[in-house]
């Protein structure tokens, strides 16, 4: 027993299937559940990211605009503004873009919005010098002198062209005039190393948009030198007007495709966004992916080893218990045990202690039966040698007196009554001789070793027309048309049939008997047979013995002895090869006219 | 051997009082029987040293030591000419006994007339044979 047929197997595969299966189901839908946890996680990270550097932007421009106020408000500098005390004015804008970490950049202006002082530390812009120049057409000067309120523009400078923060706040006298303006533009490193010093991750980008979506602040300072336009991306267009949220958007500059949240600065009109590649972003989830595969491969395989242990501890019993079976023909019960699980004190320790006293029973039984059937082997053995050798003999015997019965019988000077009694002395011979002859056929019959073939039932019919009886002074005539074909399976002893038939019409008829046999086509449930009928006009049966005529030497129906031995013979013969006999009057009615047995046969062809 | 004379029967059975009513009535058909035999290998003995040479033999086929088929045989290898009828009870070596060159099988008890006929069928077949 090998492959799937071996119950082991089978059984290993049931349970992997039950433990393997869940943990593939369970696992797959897991793995797809905590994919979109993971990804709304990071979605949730970095909208809360852009929105805490939203928050982080608009204090540090309301921190930078106070800081001005704070310098704008201190009545030296008012008075050095009203009395154009420059030099004043120069240390003020001096302390303040030097000592100051929100701005680069801080000068002063007048009502007329003429520079009165400045001072940068700026690298790309200490060469310049802006001081007796007019800045009124600047919103950050203008609006402020219009409104003397402060005003905050995310502009290029109007230096080299690059992004600037322009605060601008109003100095105001005594009677809330405005007498000029402190201007500061924000310190982007310094804005830079707060907003992304600690935060910014590999490929992540963080910006700073206008209201127009131009590019204020980048961590990437290539799209700051000319305040680059991102209004094109849809996470920009969506955060200048005030909208927060997350997109995956392609970001052309890099020809890349990038998770993008954002967050609206609302006070200023500006926007954060938060960008990073979707690879980088989505990096988690991949190695949460792999960590759950990881995970079900390793329940996979402590499934398949627990499948393989259960199956050999629930099949083991099995499977030794059958082994124990294929051995109890050729093994001691005793030597029986140590294939069986008798220690084991559940069902199956049951079953296999009921398994030993079965096969103690088994053996024992077998024992007897083999027992039995050497006996009656060895009686049947003997019952054949008896019959064989009583056959021998008694036919020699018969032999002997035969002739000479006959070579007295020849004598011409015997008398009738004597010669009566040599012809009956020759009819015991050959009755004793018929009687052997049919015991033998009977006992082939019984060793049922004779393979079936197909037989010609015409050859077997002429051969018995041919080897049938003459006696003398008794005329026979036998008629038969030959015909073709009669094929029926069955072995040579069929040939009983007929030649008991036949005798049997010479025997009980009387000085001359005519003897017609036919064959004839039948059917019975679509099966082909033949009825070979042999009908005599000889003695006839009489009804009353017509119904126990094929079974008068069956035993317990009368007295048994040989004689109806041939009749029996047809009978057994006619059903071991599947078809049956019968006998009737050969003129209906009248039994006296003959009798007819009709012996139906199958036919080798079937159908 | 063709040119040996050849004549008679010959018949080889263990059972003596058989072999005594053949003699007598193969006596009163006036057929010579060259000799008997009473088992198988004292046969082919018997035939080897014969003179004339039986032309049938009448063989029983159960006998002591050598059976009837093995010593036809032997005979027939000596002489293939010779006619072997086999005469036994044992219905069953019929085809065995024909396949291996008995012209006739007969079943006992065979009657007088079925010897006479089987004789008789020989002596039709091979002509000049002289029983005598």
């Amino acid at each position: 027993m090998s492959g799937l047929s071996s119950i082991r197997i089978q059984v290993i595969i049931i349970i992997a299937l039950l433990m393997v299966v869940p943990v593939l189901v369970f696992g797959g839908i897991s793995i797809l559940y905590y994919q979109d946890v993971v990804k709304h996680n990071i979605w949730d990270n970095n909208l809360a990211q852009a929105k805490a550097i939203s928050a982080l932007t608009a204090n540090y421009v309301d921190l930078s605009t106070n800081y001005l106020k704070s310098i704008a408000d201190r009545p030296l500098v008012i008075k050095a503004v009203q009395e154009r005390n420059l030099s004043f004015l120069n240390d003020t804008t001096e302390y303040s873009a030097i000592e100051s970490l929100e701005f680069d950049t801080v000068f002063i202006t007048d009502t007329s919005g003429t520079v009165l002082s400045y001072n940068t530390i700026n690298p790309d812009l200490t060469n310049s010098n802006i001081i007796g120049k007019g800045y009124s057409g600047q919103p950050y000067i203008g609006q402020v002198l219009k409104t003397s309120s402060p005003s905050v523009e995310a502009m290029r400078n109007n230096i080299d062209g690059s992004s600037a923060v322009y605060i601008g706040v109003p100095i105001m006298d005594q009677n809330n005039t405005t007498i000029g303006v402190i201007v500061g533009a924000l310190d982007m490193n310094n804005y830079s190393s707060i907003v992304t010093g600690t935060q910014v991750k590999n490929s992540q980008y963080i910006y700073l948009v206008n209201e127009s979506g131009n590019v204020i602040f980048h961590n990437n300072k290539s799209y700051m030198a000319n305040m680059t336009d991102f209004s094109m991306l849809p996470a920009v267009r969506e955060v200048i007007q005030g909208h927060e949220g997350v997109t995956e958007q392609e970001f052309p500059f890099e020809n890349s495709v990038r998770l993008s949240a954002y967050a609206p600065v609302p006070k200023y009109g500006w926007g954060v966004v938060v960008s990073l590649p979707v690879d980088v972003a989505y990096q988690p989830i991949t190695q949460f992916t792999w960590y759950l595969l990881a995970l079900i491969i390793v329940l996979l395989l402590v499934a398949s080893i627990l499948a393989v242990i259960l199956g050999h501890y629930l099949t083991n019993p099995l499977l030794r218990m059958s082994d124990a079976t294929t051995r109890i023909p050729d093994t001691d019960p005793e030597a029986l045990e140590q294939y069986l699980p008798l220690r084991r004190k559940d069902e199956i320790g049951n079953l296999a202690r009921a398994f030993l006293s079965m096969a103690n029973t088994i053996r024992l039984d077998r024992e007897r039966i083999i027992s039995a059937r050497d006996q009656a082997d060895e009686e049947k053995h003997h019952a054949e040698l008896y019959l064989d050798i009583m056959g021998h003999d008694i036919n020699n015997m018969n032999q002997m007196a035969l002739i000479n019965l006959e070579l007295v019988k020849d004598d011409a000077t015997l008398s009738d009554d004597e010669r009566r009694s040599i012809e009956e002395s020759l009819n015991v011979i050959k009755n004793s001789t018929e009687i052997i002859d049919n015991v033998r056929v009977l006992q082939k019959i019984n060793e049922k070793k004779m393979e079936r073939e197909k037989v010609d039932i015409n050859g077997i019919i002429m051969d018995c027309i041919k080897e049938a009886p003459r006696p003398e002074g008794k005329k026979v005539a036998i008629n038969y048309e030959p015909k073709k074909d009669i094929i029926v399976e069955a072995t040579p002893l069929v040939k009983e049939i007929f030649r008991n038939l036949i005798g049997n019409s010479i025997k009980h008829s009387g000085d001359e008997v005519t003897i017609d046999i036919d064959v004839a086509e039948a059917s019975q449930d679509n099966k082909k047979y033949y009825d070979i009928s042999v009908a005599d006009n000889g003695f006839g049966i009489p009804d009353g013995v017509k119904p126990k005529l094929f079974g008068r030497f069956q035993r317990g129906t009368t007295k048994t002895h040989g004689k109806g031995l041939g009749l029996y013979i047809v009978r057994m013969l006619a059903e071991m090869f599947g078809g049956s006999v019968k006998v009737e009057d050969r003129v209906a009615g009248d039994y006296t006219k003959g009798t007819k047995v009709i012996v139906t046969l199958p036919s080798a062809g079937g159908e | 051997m063709a040119n040996e004379c050849r004549a008679g029967l010959a018949i080889v059975d263990d059972e003596k009082g058989l072999v005594d009513v053949l003699l007598r009535l193969f006596a009163k058909r006036n057929i010579r029987v060259c000799f008997v035999a009473y088992d198988g290998g004292d046969a082919v003995l018997k035939f080897i040293q014969a003179t004339p040479k039986p032309r049938i033999i009448i063989v029983d086929y159960r006998l002591p030591t050598v059976n009837g088929i093995d010593a036809m045989k032997e005979i027939l290898k000596i002489d293939p000419e010779t006619r072997i009828i086999l005469l036994s009870a044992d219905v069953d070596i019929k085809e065995e006994a024909l396949k291996n060159g008995a012209v006739i099988f007969l079943k006992k008890p065979a009657s007088i007339k079925e010897i006479d006929e089987a004789i008789g069928d020989i002596v039709k077949k091979v002509p000049g044979i002289d029983l005598n």
